[in-house]
């Protein structure tokens, strides 16, 4: 006996992945813009005048040395003309003078902006693979004491303030073990090597200086340790929730009863589907890391984003603020446009439809 | 509950007793239960939800939840089965038992291909190669009756209606040649007019593979023209056991004939 289903049968249809990428594309550009355009009013909100911040008490006596720097740095002209001055700039990649170093807004980041990648992608590949590992360990022994003491420890590392556990392990391993050689990125015996990457471990190894490239390791090794304890933390209840959500799936239970070996069902259904979930959470807490983690970073006295952006923020300088805003803006904005590829690769219900 | 035949035996139940952790101590969800399915036979188990028609099945598979208590006799094949054995237990699923479930859209991995579904236990119970794996599959989904069967290796689940889906759920299960196929009210999900389809189909599937079913349902008209017995579950236990055609004439149980009368025939519905 044969019955013909109701309605046709939906043939796959044409893959329409580019199209999907180009919206997203186009969308990101649109964020982008709409990012400079809040930052640069949120910046005119800064209190206080820059003008007062920057110029002496000498100088703020003398208009005409007000009147000049008001003109270097367009105060003196209306919010759009400033803000469409300051995007044609910007679109040259000209981010304008930072007032308290004196030099390109760009050129600070490009220093400032490897150091943050120096200790944000070690310390987010390997809290990537424990978040996942430890996760997935807790989710597969819901409710038994192994998943406890996972819940427990994470929420400990979660609620332990990172400035302390900085300093916390800074006392540890310099002051009482002597293993670290405490802050900044390189001993003051060493010169930093000449920039190619600007990751002073890998310049070093590309200038033949492998005792610098060992001194920045060692320098890098405990504010990598800090930030891998805490963004671990994090994505290891992250990727639990979302793996017992998908436990409780039928299908699930459906790979268990064909029979497949406990692994394959692990990694190849369970691990698959909640990858999604993963990589989202995954993405905002890279792009987290890349503004720059300003209490971790001034314990350790590492020149990083987060570093510069407090720098700025104290010296109210505009230029710099609105640069580390655009940058932050930017990494949020990229590192979303990869996630929504890989989420395109892992799941054909978004490739294919 | 007697035994039949030996030799024409291919599932037997008996005095089967689960029991889950609650929040309370544990709960009795099955209680003497004792079923036997011969060779080539369809059974019915009918109750409503919670009665233990589900928890029947997962026992056999050894799906339950971490904790259950699990006590009673299982023969599968000839041969005694030892439910506290967990290796034999496993040996089982897929090769000696198969499942399918309830709602087809809900069973197959949103994100693996057809394909990958409907072979990757083909390599585990069966060692074929990838191509061997590939040509059965193809195989499987004509004797299933859906069309084109090479494109849909390469689709994914959402490409497919939920009575296609659950017509692929039935091959993927039949994938590793099982002699038992668990049907968890395979049809509930469906459309009425595709019910028809995969009841016809599962009987053919009987015929033709000598194929064992356990058909698991809440209707038991569904099971007038199907099962040549039918096991009524009420709160955990077998309250009626009889050959269909018996049980639906003549209902001893007052439970059975609550069910009877319960049951709204959608055909009836003008």
């Amino acid at each position: 006996m044969t019955t013909v289903d109701t309605g046709a049968p939906r043939r796959p249809r044409v893959p329409s992945f580019v199209r999907y990428l180009a919206r997203r594309l186009v969308i990101a550009l649109g964020l982008l813009l709409g990012s400079t355009v809040v930052g640069f009013l949120l910046v005119q909100a800064v209190p206080g005048d820059p003008v007062a911040a920057n110029l002496s008490d000498e100088a703020l006596g003398d208009p005409e040395a007000v009147a000049a720097f008001e003109q270097r740095w367009g105060l003196d002209e209306p919010l759009p003309v400033q803000y469409l001055t300051y995007l044609g700039n910007l679109v040259q990649g000209d981010f304008g003078m930072s007032q308290h170093t004196g030099r390109p807004v760009l050129e600070d980041l490009l220093d400032h902006v490897p150091a943050t990648l120096e200790i944000a992608v070690p310390a987010f590949v390997l809290s990537v693979l424990l978040g996942i590992t430890i996760g997935m360990f807790a989710a597969l022994r819901h409710g038994k004491a192994a998943d406890q003491a996972v819940r427990v420890g994470s929420l400990l590392g979660l609620s332990t303030p990172p400035f302390w556990m900085s300093l916390l392990v800074l006392y540890l391993f310099f002051f009482v073990l002597g293993l670290s050689p405490g802050g900044g990125r390189l001993s003051p015996e060493f010169s930093p090597p000449p920039t190619v990457t600007g990751l002073y471990p890998v310049d070093a190894l590309l200038a033949g200086e492998p005792m610098v490239a060992w001194d920045a390791v060692q320098h890098a090794a405990l504010p990598v340790l800090v930030l891998t304890l805490v963004t671990t933390a994090t994505l290891v209840r992250f990727v639990r929730s979302a793996l017992l959500e998908v436990l409780r799936k039928d299908y699930i239970t459906a790979a268990y009863a064909k029979g497949l070996p406990a692994r394959t069902v692990r990694h190849r259904h369970l691990l698959r589907a909640g990858l999604v979930q993963i990589m989202t959470m995954a993405g905002l807490t890279f792009a987290s890391m890349l503004a720059g983690t300003v209490l971790i970073e001034s314990v350790f006295a590492w020149p990083g984003v987060g570093n510069y952006a407090y720098a700025s923020a104290s010296a109210l300088d505009r230029p710099a603020i609105l640069g580390v805003t655009v940058f932050v803006a930017a990494a949020y904005i990229l590192i979303n446009l990869v996630v929504d590829l890989l989420y395109g690769l892992a799941d054909p219900r978004i490739r294919l439809s | 509950m007697s035994v039949d035949s030996a030799t024409d035996e291919l599932l037997a139940v008996e005095n089967l007793a689960v029991r889950l952790p609650g929040p309370d101590g544990p709960v009795t969800v099955l209680e003497d239960v004792s079923l036997s399915v011969r060779r080539g036979e369809i059974v019915g188990i009918a109750g409503e939800s919670g009665s233990g028609k589900s928890m029947t099945a997962r026992t056999l598979l050894d799906l339950l939840p971490a904790g259950a208590e699990v006590s009673g006799r299982l023969r599968f094949d000839g041969a005694e089965l030892d439910h506290r054995d967990r290796k034999a237990m496993h040996a089982v699923r897929g090769h000696g038992i198969a499942m399918v479930f309830q709602d087809p859209t809900a069973a197959m991995h949103p994100m693996l291909s057809i394909g990958r579904q409907l072979t990757e236990h083909m390599s585990v119970h069966l060692g074929l190669t990838r191509k061997q794996a590939k040509a059965r599959a193809v195989e499987l989904l004509e004797q299933v009756r859906l069309p084109d069967p090479g494109g849909a290796l390469r689709s994914y689940p959402h490409q497919f209606s939920g009575g296609q889906l659950q017509r692929i759920a039935i091959a993927s299960a039949l994938a590793a040649r099982p002699k038992l196929l668990i049907a968890d009210e395979p049809t509930t999900a469906l459309d009425v007019t595709v019910q028809a389809g995969i009841l016809g189909l599962l009987d053919s599937l009987r015929s033709e593979l000598d194929l064992s079913v356990l058909f698991i349902t809440h209707d038991l008209g569904v099971l007038a023209a199907l099962a040549t017995h039918t096991c009524v579950f009420q709160q955990g236990r077998v309250v009626e056991s009889a050959p269909t055609a018996d049980l639906l004439r003549a209902p001893e149980h007052p439970y059975t004939r609550a069910l009877l009368a319960a049951r709204t025939d959608p055909a009836e519905v003008p």
